[in-house]
C-alpha cells in the first residue's frame, strides 16, 4: 500500500486543468510528462476552448489589440487592452473573422491564421490569395465540423462583376 | 427537514480504519454512488469504505450534512440569497486544510461520485497552483519526480510558451 500522498487520477488532473487560465495552463505543461500530454491533447484543447471567455480583437495602429467583452460593459475597452505582437504587417492587412478562438487575418502577402491562446501563427504565402487593387475581394473563415476543419472563403469580383470563389481548405495547418 | 423526519433512516458508514458513522439516509443521498447502492438495494445497514479513512470520511460527511440541509439549487427558482451565500461561506471555510486532505478528500468524493465536491476540491487545486511555476506546483502536488519531463522536452515546451514565463 502506498502510504504517501496518493497520486490524483488523470481525469480529475483533466479537470484542475481545465479551471487554470491559459497563462498558467503554459507553465504546467513543465510540470511531469502526464501533464504534458494531458495539456497537449486534443480532447483537454478543445474542452479548454469551450470554457473561454468572449474576447474582442481589433487593430489599431498595426498592432492587435484584444479586450473581454464582459469588460466592455463596464469600462472604457480602449484602456483594458493587452497588446499581441506585431502580426500586422501591411496597411492593407484585415481581420476577417474567428472561429473556435482562431483568427484569420489578410494581407497582402497572404493569409495568417493566429492562435491568440498559444500565440502560435501560421501563414500562408501566395498570390492566388492576395487581393489585388482593381479586385474587390470579400474574405470569410469559419470551422467546417463535418470534417473538422477550417475554411477561407475568398470570394473576388472585378469590376465587370465577374465573380470567382475561392475555398482555401486548412488541413495542412497546425493550429 | 419535516419531509425527512418521517423516513429518517439511518446509514451507517464505515471507514477504512474501522471507524462507524451513523447518519440520516438524507445527508448519505448526497452521494450518488451511495445512492445507487441504496436504490438497487444493494446495500446492507453498513457500508464498508475500505478506501476512505476516518479523517476524510469525516470531513466528506460534513459536507454532505451541511449541504443535504441546504436547500437545492434546482428545487425553487427564488431560494433565498442569505442561503446561498451561507453555503458558500461554508465550502470557502471548509476548503481551508491542508493538501495531502484536500487530494484525499477529491479521491474519496470521486469514489463517491459526489459531484459538489469533487467541483469544490478542484477549484481550490486549481486556485493553488494558478500562476505558481512548475517547481512549486511539483511541490504543492507532491507530484512524482519520476515522471518529469526531460531536459530537451522542458526546452521545448519553454521555448514554444515562453512568454508564459515571463
Amino acid at each position: 500500500m502506498d502510504v504517501q500522498v496518493p497520486s490524483l487520477l488523470p481525469e480529475i488532473i483533466f479537470h484542475i486543468l481545465l479551471l487554470l487560465p491559459v497563462h498558467s495552463l503554459f507553465r504546467c505543461k513543465s510540470v511531469c510528462k502526464e501533464w504534458y500530454k494531458l495539456i497537449t491533447n486534443e480532447t483537454f484543447v478543445k474542452a479548454h476552448l469551450a470554457r473561454k471567455n468572449k474576447c474582442l480583437f481589433y487593430k489599431r495602429n498595426d498592432v492587435l489589440h484584444t479586450c473581454s467583452v464582459n469588460e466592455l460593459l463596464l469600462h472604457n475597452p480602449m484602456s483594458k487592452t493587452s497588446i499581441h505582437y506585431a502580426l500586422i504587417v501591411d496597411d492593407f492587412a484585415r481581420l476577417v473573422g474567428s472561429a473556435n478562438g482562431l483568427l484569420c487575418i489578410v494581407q497582402l502577402q497572404g493569409i495568417s491564421i493566429y492562435n491568440p491562446t498559444t500565440r502560435i501563427c501560421n501563414r500562408v504565402y501566395g498570390s492566388f490569395v492576395a487581393p489585388v487593387h482593381h479586385y474587390q475581394v470579400a474574405y470569410g473563415f469559419g470551422y467546417e465540423s463535418h470534417t473538422d476543419d477550417y475554411k477561407v472563403v475568398a470570394n473576388y469580383s472585378c469590376l465587370v462583376s465577374h465573380y470567382l470563389l475561392l475555398i482555401l481548405d486548412l488541413a495542412f495547418f497546425q493550429v | 427537514m419535516s419531509t425527512s423526519s418521517s423516513s429518517s433512516k439511518k446509514i451507517v458508514l464505515k471507514s477504512a480504519d474501522n471507524e462507524t458513522f451513523e447518519i440520516d439516509e438524507i445527508v448519505a443521498l448526497e452521494s450518488q454512488a451511495i445512492k445507487n447502492m441504496i436504490e438497487d438495494e444493494c446495500a446492507d445497514n453498513v457500508i464498508p469504505l475500505g478506501n476512505i479513512d476516518s479523517k476524510t470520511l469525516s470531513k466528506i460527511i460534513e459536507y454532505c450534512k451541511k449541504h443535504a440541509e441546504s436547500p437545492k439549487k434546482d428545487d425553487n427558482a427564488d431560494i433565498d440569497e442569505k442561503a446561498v451565500e451561507d453555503l458558500k461561506s461554508f465550502d470557502a471555510e471548509f476548503a481551508k486544510v491542508d493538501m495531502p486532505l484536500i487530494q484525499d478528500i477529491l479521491m474519496a468524493a470521486n469514489f463517491l461520485n459526489i459531484d459538489n465536491l469533487i467541483g469544490l476540491m478542484c477549484r481550490t487545486i486549481a486556485d493553488r497552483i494558478k500562476g505558481k511555476t512548475p517547481e512549486e506546483i511539483r511541490k504543492i502536488l507532491n507530484i512524482n519526480k519520476n515522471d518529469l519531463l526531460s531536459p530537451e522536452q522542458e526546452a521545448k515546451a519553454r521555448e514554444e510558451n515562453s512568454w508564459a514565463f515571463d
